[in-house]
């Protein structure tokens, strides 16, 4: 049928390894933002997907890095957050129709395992006041406010520990990569 | 910068509000250091979301935080300010121009085979419920019970999950006919329209369906609603040959199909 082309719209995901790399490296990020504005996690991931989506399909951007990718869709997300909650969470713009296979494939594609086993390694063998910190701040997912009325233990004295214990992740990985 | 670097750890955890979250992310845009500390920050999140209770271990009281989260964001009305007069003048301009820019902008927008177009109430999911699909007849009941933006929303969420169920066709009928039934706009209900975005996005579920060319019935109500929404968007041509695969298919949208082609072809001539 002769409409039908006219309106299929895909996206070769072949053709975007940046794409691949920056929607597995950064949708937990995106989404955590889309949240700030204490919208639900799937109306979080709508809005996530939903500016992946356009900005695949119109393709009116181009980017030159993952990094690049990171920012635009970090900002894109977080503006169309605040437009939702202004308009009291009763209409999400819904995103132009991607194949879900595809956006399935986007997050399966590519693969960091090895540098996910550096980092695992490297957390398994921090000292246990680095390791609590980190456990309480990326795993649990409390604020330092949060931490010091737990612990009983001043904000800046967790500020501290935190940048000593990413200090040291760092000094590790860069001895383990090189 | 220790600060910032902290800034740049909560914007990754999600703890800052969203016009921190701006601020913060120009930062990182213009200073490498903080885009590096982004990266560090968003690879201990995925780590300890994917691996994190093997890595952690189960820790009940603190897999959860028990603290409310703040709020993060400003709730602001934006309320009319003015007197009553302004008011009012306002409200009539805007009921004058709507009264004469309506009868314009209907005759561009609403085609001749808008009344062809109609979806019955017993749409193609409602015929194939008897097929067996348990699990779409339930994922189907419980999404009907809201308006069509959240049935729309929770059937593209069911596609994003589960790109390849053995339910994917029939999810993408139902999120094709959902969109065909919310693209119909229309003011005080004289000039109806339809909404083409939506009807596009109608399009490519269906396309999906019978190009993947999988089981006929589902293929079949596929083209049925396809050439509804071809006459949607004022295409003829286009909603017969569909009609045109439902004859050919002989099965039981056939005698439908034939009377829809006469219907077309009786507006077409009269044209």
């Amino acid at each position: 049928m002769s409409q039908t082309a006219a309106h299929r719209k895909t996206f070769p995901i072949a053709d975007e390894p940046l794409w691949v790399e920056a929607y597995r490296r950064y949708l937990r990020f995106w989404t955590n933002l889309a949240r700030t504005t204490l919208i639900t996690k799937e109306e979080a991931e709508d809005i996530v997907h939903g500016v992946v989506s356009s900005l695949l399909l119109k393709k009116t951007k181009q980017f030159e890095s993952v990094e690049h990718i990171r920012n635009y869709v970090a900002k894109s997300v977080v503006n169309r957050a605040i437009q939702l909650r202004q308009r009291g969470g009763k209409h999400i713009e819904l995103p132009d129709s991607v194949d879900p296979a595809s956006l399935e494939l986007l997050r399966s594609g590519g693969g960091d395992r090895v540098s996910s086993e550096i980092l695992r390694s490297i957390i398994q063998q921090l000292p246990p006041r680095d390791f609590e910190i980190i456990k309480l701040r990326f795993y649990s997912g409390f604020t330092f406010k949060e931490i010091g009325e737990l612990l009983n233990l001043p904000i800046s004295t967790l500020k501290s520990r935190e940048d000593a214990a990413l200090k040291r992740i760092r000094k590790q990985i860069r001895k383990k990569v090189s | 910068m220790d600060d910032s670097k902290n800034m740049v750890r909560d914007l990754v955890l999600g703890n800052l509000s969203p016009e921190e979250s701006l601020r913060v992310l120009d930062m990182v845009e213009k200073d490498p250091e903080l885009s590096h500390e982004l990266e560090l920050a968003t690879s201990l999140v995925n780590v300890a979301a994917e691996d994190g209770k093997e890595l952690f271990g189960e820790s009940s009281t603190l897999k959860h935080n028990p603290f409310p989260r703040r709020r993060a964001f400003s709730r602001r009305s934006s309320a009319y300010a003015g007197d009553a007069w302004t008011y009012l003048r306002y409200t009539l301009a805007v009921l004058v121009t709507i009264g004469v820019l309506l009868p314009v902008v209907s005759h561009f927008m609403t085609g001749p085979y808008v009344a062809l177009s109609a979806l019955d109430d017993s749409g193609g999911m409602e015929r194939l419920r008897t097929a067996g699909e348990r699990e779409l007849a339930r994922l189907y009941d419980e999404s009907i019970s809201g308006n069509d933006e959240e049935t729309i929303r929770s059937l593209e969420r069911y596609l994003r999950r589960h790109p390849q169920s053995e339910v994917t066709g029939f999810v993408r009928l139902a999120l094709g006919e959902q969109y065909l039934r919310s693209a119909r706009t229309s003011m005080l209900t004289l000039f109806p329209g339809f909404d083409e975005s939506k009807v596009n996005r109608a399009f490519f579920q269906l396309n999906q369906i019978i190009d993947s060319g999988g089981n006929d019935r589902l293929v079949e109500e596929a083209h049925w609603l396809r050439a509804k929404a071809a006459l949607m968007l004022g295409r003829p041509d286009s909603a017969i040959s569909d009609l045109q695969e439902l004859l050919r298919f002989k099965g039981r949208l056939s005698h439908q199909a034939e009377q829809l082609i006469g219907d077309i072809a009786s507006i077409t001539s009269s044209e």
